[in-house]
């Protein structure tokens, strides 16, 4: 049986708006509202969804740089928020972020040696000759010259210093690695070569991904299974062949819609949904998709859909699945 | 190309811009040609740092000078010849007859006018009309790029709009002296899928309404497939490949393009690993020898001719132009 790593229950984070001189809470923000999902040892979940839906800050949560509000993560079988001293440590080490944009997260004051050696430094207790092997190596295995172990992030380009930043989250061996947006900042031609090197690593060094962006074609390539996030709840999960066969949320259909395709005879075929996204401090009541959505019905603006399995682990939550079940995509 | 002179509003040949700075001259336009004809929509395609936006800026005569410089070239407008005119007379075609809009909606809006005390601005420095004409003309064009409430939203500031009403603003900014050429540069690149699609279908429809020519700026082929007429695919400040737009994506001939086209991950492809280009694109300052494409290219790399002599556009197949020595019938 497949051993999970990673089990997110009913996760909520929300953050307080506060007003006035006595700083009084008047409402909340709810940036993740309840998401439940298990991630395979070995596999990659995508997160997938717009600005604002909330999977970044659900990233952060996982990875404990934001306190829950809800719910609960647990790691390898341990409860996350339990975590202290030298479980806390340890959680530290199995669990890596790769972020989004090359250029503001690497440090411009420190050498790439440093940046890479740093972590290995504070847990390991490596230092001279050794680190700097180990840093090599790290170096040589994303694909860059270990002699590169003395520059500055600004000699290099943007697809070079995301290597320098998946170096990074692979020096202390993790087991879990966050990728928020790792390509989105980066050109075409190299955000395949990021993308292929993410799956090389994954085979050699087992890793499981939570893989998160806003490109679901990027996401379906890399991922085992997807999630597909709108304002801080899943409204649809499934694996990524299934979800891409069957696409169940009338949501999940207008992103793939949406995505442009390089069909030259789609030329001034309207492709637009409606709306905006709403501000998840102000969600519309029912289903938060409501308002935006071609098929709501009155029970939608009224009562929340909860994911529901509709076969095969398909979850979705809609109350119309029925409908779109029958309505076969084209 | 077309060469029916009557429908082709702006005609580019063999521009060249040039930014001369310490380090030494970085060549970011290099003898490109194109023309954008009337009502149509004409794309330039290509990654970070190969020369889209400053064509697009050479253009509007916007390069700051110095360090840049347009060097050589020809930029017809309307039977004008927008390098030989005086600042004063270029001013008059800014903004009213070739207006412009960018990738970051937030940053081009000035944060303390209203969106409204701006777009009047715009109407009132190129047509004769009083305040009032102007604020009317202001909400009908808020009105024309779908914004509800127009009334309302013409008092609101930029911070109190969300990313895609901004762009829209731009939008309605851009349109409201009637341009004949709208200038997009990635004018999406910064939204939401869907609301990418909401802008692009916008830009479509005003299109059609209005007859304007667009020149489209992107490095997102999918856009250039749905959205445009013709295509010039850029890469290292030169045209690689020229032709209509249906044809590239039919029969691509250059190997940078094709591998543009390889290496986007498409939505139910099954496949385990991505193709790729290999290398990265080449800084200005260090551009190679020869095709600048040829270190990355799997045809040229070795080839002795690829590493020395760069080859110029030619018309391969009718109306496909491609500068590439290892296209099948380029020649010699």
């Amino acid at each position: 049986m497949s051993e999970v790593l990673l089990k997110v229950e009913d996760l909520k984070t929300y953050f307080a708006i506060k007003r006035g001189l006595l700083q009084r809470t008047v409402g909340y923000v709810k940036a993740v509202d309840g998401i439940s999902f298990e991630i395979v040892k070995g596999k990659t979940l995508g997160l997938v969804g717009e600005s604002g839906c909330g999977k970044t800050t659900a990233a952060r949560t996982i990875a404990k740089l934001i306190k829950a509000t809800g719910g609960s993560v647990d790691f390898e079988g341990g409860d996350v928020s339990k975590l202290k001293g030298a479980g806390l440590n340890r959680f530290r080490q199995d669990v890596s972020v790769i972020f989004q944009d090359p250029y503001s997260s690497l440090n411009p004051r420190m050498t790439v040696g440093h940046i890479i050696g740093e972590p290995i430094r504070i847990h390991k207790k490596v230092k001279g000759r050794q680190l700097r092997d180990m840093v090599g190596r790290l170096l040589e295995r994303v694909g860059l010259s270990a002699n590169y172990i003395n520059r500055y992030p600004h000699e290099f380009s943007g697809g070079q210093r995301q290597r320098v930043g998946i170096a990074r989250a692979l020096a202390l061996e993790p087991k879990l690695v966050i990728c928020d947006e790792p390509v989105s900042a980066l050109d075409v031609s190299i955000q395949s070569q990021v993308l292929n090197l993410l799956c090389d690593l994954q085979d050699e060094f087992g890793l499981t991904f939570l893989f998160i962006a806003h490109d679901l074609s990027v996401v379906e390539f890399i991922s085992d299974e997807v999630a597909v996030m709108y304002l801080g709840g899943i409204v649809e999960r499934a694996s990524s062949k299934e979800l891409y066969a069957k696409p169940m949320h009338p949501y999940t259909r207008v992103l793939m819609a949406a995505i442009p395709t390089m069909d030259t005879s789609q030329r001034g075929v309207k492709k637009a949904l409606g709306g905006e996204i709403p501000s998840p401090s102000n969600p519309p009541s029912g289903c938060p998709f409501h308002p935006r959505c071609p098929i709501a019905e009155e029970k939608c603006s009224k009562q929340r859909p909860q994911l529901e399995d509709i076969g095969g682990r398909h979850f979705v939550a809609c109350w119309r699945a029925d409908f779109m079940n029958k309505k076969a995509p084209d | 190309m077309n060469t029916d002179n009557k429908n082709i509003l702006l005609e580019v040949d063999d521009l060249s811009t040039h930014f001369f700075t310490e380090e030494g001259v970085v060549k970011s336009v290099q003898k490109i040609s194109f023309d954008v004809e009337k009502g149509k929509t004409f794309a330039i395609v290509g990654e970070s740092g190969c020369g889209k936006s400053v064509t697009a800026l050479s253009i509007m005569r916007l390069i700051p000078e110095p360090p840049g410089k347009i060097t050589n070239g020809k930029i017809m407008f309307g039977g004008k010849d927008l390098r030989s005119l005086a600042e004063k007379q270029m001013r008059k075609v800014r903004g009213n007859e070739i207006a412009m809009i960018f990738q970051e909606p937030m940053t081009s809006l000035n944060p303390v006018f209203t969106v409204g005390e701006q777009i009047v601005e715009a109407i009132k420095l190129h047509q004769k009309k009083t305040d009032k004409q102007a604020w009317e003309l202001a909400v009908d064009v808020l009105d024309k790029v779908g914004i509800a409430d127009p009334q309302q939203r013409v008092h609101e500031y930029p911070h109190q709009v969300s990313g895609g009403m901004r762009q829209r603003v731009m939008i309605a900014m851009a349109i409201s002296c009637q341009p004949s050429l709208l200038i997009a540069d990635e004018p999406t690149t910064a939204l939401d899928v869907t609301i990418q699609a909401q802008i692009m279908d916008l830009l479509d429809d005003l299109q059609y309404r209005l007859g304007m020519s667009i020149l489209l700026i992107t490095h997102d082929l999918g856009i250039v497939g749905q959205r445009s007429d013709n295509v010039a695919v850029m890469y290292a400040s030169r045209i690689a490949e020229k032709c209509a737009t249906k044809e590239l994506f039919k029969n691509t001939l250059h190997p940078y393009s094709q591998g543009l086209l390889r290496s986007r991950p498409k939505l139910g492809m099954n496949k385990d690993r991505l193709e790729t280009i290999e290398g990265s694109v080449p800084e200005p300052l260090k551009f190679p020898d020869g095709c600048k494409f040829h270190p990355r290219c799997p045809l040229g790399r070795d080839d002795r001719r690829c590493q020395t002599v760069e080859p110029g556009l030619r018309e391969v197949v009718p109306g496909h132009l491609v500068a590439c020595w290892k296209c099948p019938g380029y020649g010699d």
